[in-house]
């Protein structure tokens, strides 16, 4: 296909977008300035080369992808909240989150940046002060209404995180792999180890039995560490033991004047609430990360026969596992209302 | 049966125990009236849709049954969204508030005089000790579209005292709509009387 004809193809499919309803405004904006940039480029057939065409097509066609996710009105928007919350300690560019359902089971969190290309390839149009990094995350369907188990996107965005930072890449310059090392596998083995510390960071120890539960024996590979090792890292993380892993990425980040990874999260107590069959009500940030492992704490725990006044003998395990993460679900939903109602409030 | 008012809700919100009022998150304290509690509309729709299937059944021995979420279609809002409710079409939708009712008091919920004025009924009561999100089937009695925005104070709640306790998490069996935090389809087809019923029939028939 014809460049010019791709990135015609991909602005209807964008006006078609821009045209539902069921859009933020924030959304909106993106794509309104994304169909600008196409317009322009398209208005003069000479001014961009092919190249310059094909890639700009390939950049807006995934932003469009991106952006056709968050009109299905199905996304957990619950774990939208979390993340968000997250982001400014780590980069203080605006950062707009889009989610798309998936049929298989891996959860992925993939940045594009249209308007660094926009800003560097396509000269004559400009796009001003406006930048905002559009993030796909992808949630398994199953795992929609199930936010403990979607504790991996936290794991997600500390890859995005060290993407953004440049923390393996400043890492492996400082600290080369030994000779006989193949590169690449040194760098994956990084970046897992990095992004498991800062999930780590917000979600504790839930954070490795997510991966104890799905891979509790697996080997080191090409890509991932062995689990023991990277459950190691990440307990002696939590427990203030010293690990030079650790202390590698610390001083690290410290050379790239990024903040330092530490425990940025308090457990709730939920037990009384829960056992009540009723939401946590959730007033702080640390609280808002910490009801990940809390929740985790007390779904295994309910699984495993700790009584309470609704885990009836007649439940299954099934209405147990539903019963928790609605109320873990709830209880982000209302701290989220709670916040907008009140920003509506103040002038 | 006593109707509670202002002063006893209120009290029974600052309460612990299993004659506590539960209502999370109560944005506004004008919520509370004098004998009602406004409550809002959700952000979670189940929307009818039209299929195939010339009626919705619920003999799931039927050879063609086919499961009644397969009716609706799921849909969501952010708070201050618009939800437009077309005329003869049936929505579930929830309240943005997870109750929890004291173990002596059930509930009638209504629409507020305000919506049922645009032709959007509301009638439904709750079991003493509910805890969820309460499930609110939306109708559009008239021949024009409705908007309703999602937060806004759509139903109301009557909350009577029963005099004694009652088992509503407790009993040996469970709730088909306990914890509810979104909008849930109808489970008439679970209803152990149907399977007898079926059995009446066929006897009859035969």
């Amino acid at each position: 296909m014809r460049p010019r004809i791709d990135l015609h193809l991909v602005r209807e499919n964008l006006r078609q977008l821009d045209e539902t309803t069921y859009f933020s405004e924030k959304l909106h904006t993106f794509t309104k300035k994304l169909i600008g940039a196409i317009d322009h480029v398209l208005a003069v057939p000479s001014r961009y080369s092919d190249d310059v065409v094909r890639v700009f097509a390939d950049v807006a066609r995934i932003s469009q992808t991106y952006l056709a996710g968050s009109t299905t009105k199905e996304a957990p928007y619950e774990m939208e909240y979390c993340l968000r919350a997250a982001i400014p300690r780590w980069t203080g560019r605006e950062t707009l989150i889009t989610t798309a359902l998936t049929s298989g089971q891996d959860f992925h969190l993939l940045p594009i940046d249209p308007w660094n290309f926009v800003a560097t390839a396509v000269s004559g149009y400009q796009v001003g002060a406006y930048s905002p990094l559009l993030v796909l995350i992808g949630v398994p369907r199953i795992y929609r209404h199930k936010p403990i188990y979607c504790i991996p996107l936290y794991h997600e965005l500390g890859h995005f995180i060290d993407e953004t930072l440049g923390v393996i890449r400043y890492s492996l310059f400082v600290n080369p792999p030994p000779p006989g090392y193949d590169h690449e596998v040194v760098q994956s083995h990084r970046q897992e180890f990095f992004a498991d510390l800062f999930a780590a960071c917000y979600c504790g120890h839930a954070s490795i039995r997510t991966l104890q539960t799905i891979a509790p024996h697996n080997p080191a590979t090409p890509t991932h560490p062995a689990t023991a090792d990277r459950a190691r890292v990440v307990e002696e993380f939590l427990g203030g033991i010293q690990n030079d892993i650790v202390d590698h990425f610390q001083s690290c980040l410290a050379a790239l004047g990024a903040p330092n990874l530490m425990p940025l999260y308090s457990l709730p107590s939920i037990a009384q609430s829960y056992d009540d069959m009723r939401p946590f009500t959730l007033t702080s940030r640390e609280h808002l990360h910490g009801i990940f492992e809390s929740s985790w704490n007390y779904l295994s725990e309910t699984l495993d026969g700790r009584p309470s006044s609704w885990a009836i003998p007649s439940l299954s395990d099934g209405d147990i596992e539903r019963v928790v993460n609605d109320l873990t679900e709830k209880s982000i939903r209302n701290m989220s209302i709670k916040e907008r109602w009140d920003s509506g409030i103040t002038p | 049966m006593e109707l509670l008012h202002r002063e006893e809700i209120e009290r029974r919100l600052g309460s612990s125990g299993g004659q506590a009022l539960h209502i999370e998150p109560l944005l506004e304290l004008s919520q509370i009236g004098e004998v009602t509690i406004d409550l809002r509309l959700g952000t979670e729709f189940l929307v009818s849709i039209l299929t195939r299937k010339a009626y919705i059944s619920v003999h799931k021995s039927d050879q063609d049954y086919r499961g009644i979420s397969s009716y609706f279609r799921p849909t969501r809002r952010e708070l201050g969204d618009r939800f437009i409710l077309f005329p003869n079409q049936i929505v579930l939708a929830s309240t943005i508030e997870y109750l929890g009712l004291p173990d002596d008091v059930y509930a009638d919920v209504l629409s507020r005089s305000s919506y049922t004025r645009l032709g959007v009924d509301v009638n439904t009561m709750v079991q003493p000790g509910f805890r969820g999100c309460l499930s609110v089937e939306l109708f559009n009695h008239v021949n024009t579209p409705v908007e309703l925005v999602v937060g806004s104070r759509v139903f109301q709640a009557r909350l009577f005292s029963v005099g004694r306790e009652t088992l509503y998490n407790s009993g040996p069996n469970r709730r088909k709509y306990f914890g509810a935090v979104r909008p849930a389809v109808s489970r008439a087809p679970d209803d152990s009387d149907l399977i007898k019923l079926e059995a009446i029939r066929e006897r009859r028939s035969s």
